[in-house]
């Protein structure tokens, strides 16, 4: 049976997500293992998806998700902490609002492009940073908003770790699933036609503009509810969590779980939380660590650890189509193309 | 009415820092077409360089000096090192530019520490001299600074225009293949402009590290200001970037005067509406 | 791939999800409540596809002690902020902790003491995320730290959420910290009011001063600080005619300076860092005459230690007030300060404000945890009595138990940047008041007198 066939596919997810649900019921220590890995890695994992689709979908990388991350999640800190809603109705506006600030930035952001739209994005992020910590009001400032205690839902009590792990690990699958399904819907195929020929599909008819708009609302969509699972893994929101560290956290998570694959968000997401928690057994300097871990998997690996099997299969099918000595052209030229050969044409068209 | 204008000055001489900054960013995007994101790093590391070599020799001069000319070093191998391959790739480009400013922040911070680090001013510039018109006393160095930044921004005016270098770089701007074509090394301009932006930003940090302390953080403030200057004024343009300094210094300084807990997000909020009215920047050409 | 395949793939998602959920249901039915055996079953997989499934959590605790933890080891957690703007500070509160783990051979009743070191970057966030490491992974029986008021508030919030383990803070100045803190969270160190003492009747009172103005960095450690000094000078007739809250991290204070009134006695500056720098040589170059008096932060030592400023016009005769100061009068002091530079020659010229306020706390713990001797088998009764009625006599002035918020009161300092017998700049100790307790509640931003 080859690899690839589906039955091995279906077992494999099968399994994997068996694994998955099993998980908290095994692992010991499970208020480390469950929060600070699990919990970490599926919100963490859930914002990198939000940039991972709108950049697999648009072809835009964005520094600014945070941003709608602490939309919601500023907006359910003040409704529940400071004004004492409850917090089904304070989830519901806090997601609304951050798809709405989604759609603001998003209708003047993608105007930009590439590296216009990079740093747009960026200054989004912080002056969300900025305005977190101005409008004390409302965020209290520097403090920010803390002791907030997630709810029962449902008879789901949020604040048994378990509970918020399969909670968390449901809406992350959810999340995946859609994102998975819009790749098939006309919407989907029409957002890659924009990415990849916006002239063309603009000649066909499509509104280019109001199909980004969508696909960056919905990204932020993505976002705002990542907003949400942190806001019960946090217990707090506070201005360092849309700040300029977290920011390229998110980043780091994308880019080395594989900026252009879905499961890759999820990857990175959980190799960055490993890093953080167990890098001081190597080292005491952990942002070096990181740096220098996120150039060499740009340079080196641009499709992530996800992309890894297709770049080294690549590079053997490669080698194996020229058992004789390459020549030199071929050895620069494939060498860096066959993995940096999508990330590169995406963010040069 | 005093107090308004001796703001305006403060803002002016603020632009100037954040002129002198922002040029080498927008001269390495009008040409290459990319963004250094570790430009802040190599202000901070500018500014220690030019603190040790002046906190060794006495000399503001050699510490200025040196910086510019170490940390244009410093952006050459960045460039040959790292950028090189990958140069065509403006998202890749930042992307790990990101990773160098990180490394570079923890590395300052292991090295330098988290003590703040002041550059004495130069001797005969510690005093106040008195503004004509406005009837007050202003700290020289302060006026200095804007004198450099004009002088800089000429040179580089000069250099642009009134070179057969700068007409390349021009001609790059616009049609890189076509300056290729034409038998120019294309390759050998990038390096130039490539040294000679991180130069820039390494003599600001000296310059700047005088006027304000040196410090873990300084690093990405002056490359979020940098950014918000460039976005402001038009990628690419020096003029721009002159532009966007007055302005954005303006509106921090006014802001920090009459409103002062609003100053950061009135300074992001000025690059939200200029980029919702005119999303090129003020003076920039429509993105290619 | 055509939308034929497309369309199966997506029924198969479908398949996907039922799966899911019927999995999920049947694993939340069987294990909601938190207290399943925890046995080691399987290796872990955690996440996406193509993970490699990762080892199982063996890892080695020790940090800088030598291998293998005894059994019988009391194991107190550090959450240190090694990363970030107080790198410096946290490493040389960990020095002494050192000392003070010296002073007690690393041991109490012959049970060995183990400390755990975890970084944190002085987030809120991270700081939890540690501590709970800390408590989960390690299974520490006491947490120790953190540096920061806002990490402090946070990692009291989570101490609420653990009640068998023992909280105590380093150094952390957030006043919800302990107002609004559980029982097991303990703080001998100042908050961020109590850290001003009775400063402001002082400067009404003793130092003549009528009117002020202030500038102060706009978060909750300035509004504390200056809120204390503003209620008090208030009270005693001053008037406050106007505030400049500026955001932290601002460089340019220059327009700030050019707008401060120049009709007041003096301006009360609640800025601390390089922001202080900045502030103070600023007022020099714009020539600001009106005197100034400060908050702790404003005359620390990361300010006139700045390397290379010349901030001598500004400071010189600033008087301030702060919970730290080298009183070479006092033998406790002395003593510390003695053994520091014969430990650590390559440490500070005198102890840095961490260092005296991490000696504090932690010795404080060893302190109690020495009256029970080692024992924690109590559910830790034993040791929160201890460390409620803890009393010795600190390098800083004496601590005598805590509150019913479990905050210590502290000593405070008024003293005055002056020129040394040598030409130097030296502080030089105006009075000292025992016993300042922590304001009963937090201190909003106040914009004048109340």
């Amino acid at each position: 049976m080859r690899l690839s066939s589906p039955a091995v596919r279906w077992t494999a997810r099968g399994v994997l997500l068996a694994a998955l649900i099993i998980y908290p019921f095994v692992v010991p220590q499970p208020g480390f293992w469950v929060v600070n890995i699990g919990i970490k890695s599926l919100w963490l994992g859930v914002m990198a998806l939000s940039l991972i689709f709108l950049y697999k979908f648009t072809g835009l990388l964005s520094l600014g998700q945070l941003a709608f991350w602490g939309a919601a999640g500023y907006t359910i800190g003040y409704l529940v902490q400071l004004q004492g809603w409850s917090f089904a109705p304070a989830i519901a506006l806090g997601i609304v609002f951050g798809i709405l600030l989604g759609a603001l930035v998003g209708s003047f952001a993608i105007r930009a492009s590439g590296v216009y739209f990079l740093m747009l994005t960026l200054a989004v992020a912080q002056l969300m940073y900025f305005a977190a910590l101005q409008a004390s009001q409302f965020t209290r400032g520097h403090q920010g908003i803390t002791g907030i205690r997630p709810p029962t839902f449902l008879g789901l009590d949020l604040v048994s770790a378990r509970t918020q792990y399969l909670v968390a690990l449901t809406i992350a699958v959810l999340l995946y699933v859609l994102c998975r399904y819009i790749e098939g819907t006309p919407f989907g195929l029409a957002l890659r036609g924009l990415r990849d020929s916006p002239e063309r599909m603009r000649a066909l008819g499509y509104n280019v503009y109001a199909y980004k708009v969508v696909a960056f609302s919905f990204a932020a969509f993505i976002a705002s509810i990542g907003g949400v699972l942190a806001i019960f893994y946090n217990r707090q929101i506070v201005p360092d969590g849309v700040g300029l560290i977290r920011t390229i956290d998110v980043l780091i998570a994308a880019v080395v779980g594989g900026v252009i694959s879905l499961p890759g968000a999820f990857i990175g997401a959980f190799a960055l939380t490993m890093v953080q928690n167990f890098s001081q057994f190597f080292t005491s300097r952990y942002l070096t660590l990181t740096g220098v871990v996120f150039v060499v998997v740009v340079l080196f690996f641009p499709q992530g650890i996800a992309g890894l099997w297709r770049q080294f299969t690549g590079y053997y099918l490669w080698a194996h189509d020229r058992w004789r000595p390459a020549t030199r052209d071929a050895v620069e030229g494939k060498g860096v193309g066959a993995g940096a050969a999508q990330l590169s044409e995406r963010s040069t068209d | 009415m005093r107090q308004f204008f001796t703001v305006g000055l403060n803002g002016l001489t603020l632009a100037g820092l954040y002129f002198l900054v922002a040029s080498g960013l927008t001269l390495i995007f009008g040409l290459m077409r990319i963004v250094n994101l570790a430009h802040g790093t190599l202000y901070l590391l500018g500014g220690y360089v030019a603190w040790t070599v002046i906190r060794a020799t006495d000399s503001f001069m050699l510490g200025a000096l040196v910086a510019a000319l170490l940390i244009g070093v410093v952006g050459l191998v960045l460039h040959q090192g790292l950028l090189r391959t990958i140069e065509r790739d403006d998202m890749r480009v930042a992307l790990v530019t990101i990773g160098v400013s990180l490394i570079g922040a923890d590395q300052m911070l292991a090295y330098f520490g988290g003590v703040a680090h002041s550059i004495p001013t130069p001797e005969p510039l510690r005093t106040a001299v008195p503004v004509p018109l406005l009837g007050i006393n202003y700290p020289a160095y302060r006026l200095t600074i804007v004198g450099i930044a004009v002088a800089v921004g000429i040179g580089l005016w000069l250099l642009l225009s009134r070179t057969r270098f700068g007409m390349i770089v021009r001609a790059g701007v616009d049609d890189r293949e076509m300056v290729s074509a034409s038998g120019i090394n294309i390759r050998l301009v990038f390096v130039a402009v490539f040294l000679l932006g991180a130069a820039l930003a390494g003599l600001s940090g000296a310059i700047g590290g005088a006027a304000f302390s040196l410090a873990p953080g300084v690093d990405m403030q002056f490359l979020l200001f940098s950014l918000v200057v460039i976005i402001v004024g038009g990628m690419g343009s020096v003029g721009g970037a002159a532009l966007g300094a007055v302005l954005v210094a303006m509106v921090s300084n006014y802001a920090l005067a009459y409103a002062s807990s609003f100053a950061a997000v009135l300074v992001f909020g000025l690059m939200i509406t200029v980029l919702a009215v005119r999303p090129q920047g003020i003076l920039g050409k429509v993105a290619v | 791939m055509t939308a034929l395949s497309r369309a199966s793939g997506w029924r198969k998602n479908w398949m996907l999800l039922a799966m899911f959920g019927v999995l999920s249901l049947i694993a939340t039915a069987c294990g909601v409540e938190d207290d399943v055996a925890v046995d080691e079953v399987d290796d872990d997989i955690v996440d996406e596809p193509a993970d490699e499934p990762e080892e199982e959590p063996e890892v080695d605790e020790d940090v800088d002690e030598p291998a293998e933890p005894a059994d019988d080891a009391i194991v107190i957690g550090h959450v240190n902020a090694l990363e970030g703007p107080f790198a410096a500070g946290a490493e040389d509160g960990s020095r002494a902790v050192e000392l003070a783990l010296q002073e007690f051979d690393s041991e109490i009743n012959g049970r060995p003491i183990e400390v755990i070191v975890e970084s944190s970057d002085t987030t809120p966030d991270t700081a939890v995320e540690r501590a709970r490491k800390l408590v989960e992974q390690d299974g520490v029986d006491i947490v120790y730290g953190p540096l920061s008021g806002s990490e402090g508030v946070a990692i009291s919030q989570y101490a609420a959420g653990v009640p068998d383990v023992t909280f105590v803070d380093a150094s952390s100045g957030g006043a919800e910290t302990t107002l609004e803190g559980p029982d097991n969270y303990f703080r001998f160190t100042a908050a961020g009011d109590q850290q001003g003492g009775n400063f402001g009747t002082y400067a009404y009172e003793e130092l003549g001063i009528e009117r002020v103005a202030i500038v102060a960095e706009d978060y909750a450690f300035p509004h504390a600080l200056a809120g204390s000094f503003i209620t008090q000078f208030c009270e005693a007739g001053g008037e406050v005619t106007e505030a400049f809250w500026v955001p932290l991290g601002e460089s340019d204070y220059s327009s700030v300076i050019a707008s401060m009134p120049t009709d007041v006695d003096a301006i009360y500056g609640g800025i601390g860092g390089s922001d202080a720098v900045n502030f103070l040589q600023q007022s020099i170059e714009f020539g600001l005459e009106i005197p100034l008096i400060g908050g702790s932060i404003l005359v620390d030592e990361t300010v006139l230690a700045a390397e290379g400023a010349d901030l001598r016009d500004a400071v010189e005769d600033i008087v301030a007030a702060a919970p730290v100061f080298a009183d070479e009068d006092n033998a406790e002091w002395v003593d510390f300060e003695e053994r520091y530079h014969a430990e650590f020659p390559d440490g500070f010229e005198t102890p840095s404000l961490f260092a005296a306020l991490y000696y504090n706390s932690f010795k404080s713990l060893l302190h109690a945890l020495e009256e029970v001797g080692g024992d924690l088998d109590d559910g830790h009764e034993g040791l929160r009595n201890a460390l409620s009625t803890v009393a010795w006599d600190t390098p800083i002035g004496p601590i005598d138990g805590v509150d019913e918020n479990n905050q210590g009161a502290v000593s405070n300092f008024i003293f005055q940047v002056v020129e040394g017998d040598d030409g130097e700049l030296t502080t030089e100790l105006l009075r000292r008041d025992d016993g300042i307790e922590q304001h009963p509640e937090p201190f909003e931003r106040l914009d004048g007198c109340p």
